[in-house]
């Protein structure tokens, strides 16, 4: 099976750089990173110093921190369909998030969001007036890619011809109380694949994209092949050879037509955990025969932004192959996986840039990976 | 749609009990507990230790009870269940673990082991290894969505070949410690392959009047309340 391609028509984002793609690139490229000392979350109770956080100029322009979810995703999406002039009937919405709107979970909250990710869905769609649901995505920290798979899907089979995705997760006291339950944050910083790495650090973002099955012009953005798989070893820690990263990893490089040599460039997962680090290096050693192409990621940037991560950092994929560019692991200074991951130590010019594999994991053993093209 | 599968295999369990294709329904009733059972429920209904059954929240427990119900080992061979997809949908989600982590939160505890179970892939997970099903794994949620999603999902995956089996159903199970919870026990697996394998089904492709799709349609809860899980 090969799938068709869908063509990136648009582009959103609300990240701890700011407001907008350019925001979010230009952090990512010039090697910044949004995670400092607890602020707007300082009251939450959990072990660690720090977080990926919204700016406070951009909390201001979207009208405060109150019902974060909803005005994070509308304020992407809307950056993504500003580009097009497409009747927005005609477009489908589909949402990926790992808990949505949390409001009304905890006592004494008044919201009604439950953590449902679907209702935030019906909301979003109903607000920005898209003519066809098709689904919220909750597949944990792999609810991004899942999202994008699922919109293809749906592009491919002729249900649309246009498909917003929408990646949104924010900080709220549950999730942060809950991953310091796990004793998966790491106290101080982000540090992927680092031998210092103790943990994730959150961080809160929204993204979308806008899907189409022509490109609408001369060129366009080319998601090429998308596969899943399930680890079906442990629901919150992963098979200890990567084996379902890989396996997800292979069937999204077959389904674009291509072999694992036509990758140029892998955006990794990278949470900064110690287990995820190690075998995600593991699993994509062992599928490129050894030896990776160049590999970065991004959370010691932007923080894990969990359902919102693998929209978002779709965004760095596209710009990377554009760029012919491959940005530096913030946060890595002494590699403590295996060597046959090639990490990228500072800003590497890219000798080829026609693919770029984007990997994702979550809890539940989802495993997700998609490859584009510029 | 034009019919992709054939049904190899199905299980339910609701708030009557526990079926499956070709094996008699067990009443809640009959086991002297309330649905979605307990602890012991998987090893008095089908004979056999599931090890960390006990631990399981309660989402995932019914799931587990409808894939045994199914026999999904009993009609994939390993090599079908490794490019099995797993396609969910679900109302409500994991919003029962939600709640219980919550009242943990407040009474000043954060139960890490119940957290694990705040997302609902998480118990897509525990059916996955129990069955070794390392397919595409998708969970929807489905307030606004018609019921059905997970079904049309799985079709489009089996008409393309992306995969040649799907286990799919739709899970809601919510008992809740809020007055306000309207308590619900629902959920079916379904296996099935494409229908180009030639393999023989027990069921139709979604036919309404029929297992293992009748009791599809939406959730009706009983309260007005957002907290029911009721269809907006």
């Amino acid at each position: 099976m090969r799938w068709a391609p869908a063509f990136v028509l648009g582009q959103g984002a609300v990240s701890p750089f700011g407001i907008g793609v350019d925001a979010l690139l230009a952090g990512i490229f010039g090697g910044q990173t949004g995670i400092a000392a607890r602020r707007r979350t300082a009251a939450f109770e959990a072990p660690t110093a720090v977080a990926a956080e919204l700016p406070a100029a951009t909390l201001a322009t979207l009208g405060g921190d109150d019902d974060l979810a909803f005005r994070g995703a509308m304020a992407a999406a809307g950056q993504a369909l500003a580009a097009t002039a497409i009747p927005r009937q005609r477009i489908g919405l589909v949402l990926a998030s790992t808990k949505g709107d949390l409001g009304g979970v905890l006592l004494d909250d008044p919201g009604d969001g439950l953590g449902l990710p679907g209702r935030l869905a019906g909301r979003l769609r109903r607000e920005l007036g898209l003519g066809i649901a098709l689904g919220a995505i909750s597949c944990a920290c792999a609810s991004g890619l899942v999202a994008v798979a699922h919109a293809a899907r749906h592009l491919q089979a002729g249900t649309c011809d246009h498909a917003l995705v929408v990646g949104v997760d924010v900080h709220h006291p549950f999730v942060m109380a809950g991953f310091g339950s796990l004793h998966a944050l790491d106290p101080t910083a982000c540090r992927p694949f680092d031998v210092a790495r103790r943990g994730v650090v959150l961080g809160e973002a929204a993204a979308a994209l806008l899907l189409g099955r022509s490109p609408m012009g001369p060129s366009a953005p080319r998601l090429l092949g998308h596969g899943g798989a399930n680890d079906a070893c442990h629901i919150t820690g992963p098979d200890r050879q990567g084996a379902g990263l890989a396996l997800a990893s292979q069937r999204a490089i077959a389904t674009a037509g291509l072999t694992p040599q036509d990758i140029d460039v892998i955006h990794l997962h990278g949470t900064g955990t110690l287990a995820n680090d190690a075998t995600e290096a593991i699993g994509l050693a062992n599928l490129f025969s050894g030896r990776t192409p160049p590999a970065f990621g991004t959370k010691g940037q932007t923080g894990h932004t969990l359902g919102a991560s693998g929209v978002l950092e779709l965004l760095v994929s596209i710009a990377a192959l554009q760029r012919a560019l491959a940005p530096s692991n913030v946060g890595l200074e002494q590699p403590d996986v295996t060597a046959g991951l090639d990490l990228v130590r500072s800003p590497r010019p890219l000798p080829r840039a026609r693919h770029a594999l984007k990997v994702a994991s979550g809890f539940g053993g989802a495993q997700a990976a998609t490859v584009v093209a510029p | 749609m034009s019919a992709p599968a054939v049904v190899l295999a199905w299980g339910r369990v609701d708030a009557d009990g526990i079926v499956g294709s070709g094996r008699p329904q067990v009443r809640w009733a009959d086991l002297g507990v309330a649905a979605p059972g307990d602890g012991r429920t998987f090893r008095r209904v089908f004979g056999e230790r599931d090890e960390t059954f006990r631990r399981l929240d309660r989402m995932s427990r019914v799931l587990v009870l409808a894939g045994a119900a199914a026999g999904i080992d009993q009609v994939l061979t390993p090599a079908l269940a490794a490019g099995a997809a797993i396609v969910f949908e679900t109302t409500v989600g994991s919003l029962d673990a939600d709640l219980r982590f919550a009242d943990s939160m407040a009474a000043g505890l954060c139960d890490g082991p119940v957290f694990a179970y705040t997302l609902p892939s998480s118990s897509l997970g525990e059916l996955a290894l129990r069955h070794g099903l390392r397919g595409p794994t998708v969970c929807m949620s489905t307030v606004e969505a018609q019921p059905g999603v997970a079904l049309r999902e799985a079709g489009l995956m089996l008409a393309a070949g992306e995969v040649e089996v799907a286990v799919v159903g739709r899970i809601d199970v919510l008992v809740g410690s809020r007055p306000t919870v309207t308590p619900i026990c629902r959920a079916v697996v379904a296996v099935l392959v494409r229908a180009s394998l030639g393999l023989r089904g027990v069921a139709a492709w979604p036919d309404a009047a029929s297992d293992p799709w009748r009791d599809w349609p939406s959730i009706q809860g009983t309260s007005s309340d957002n907290r029911s899980g009721r269809i907006e």
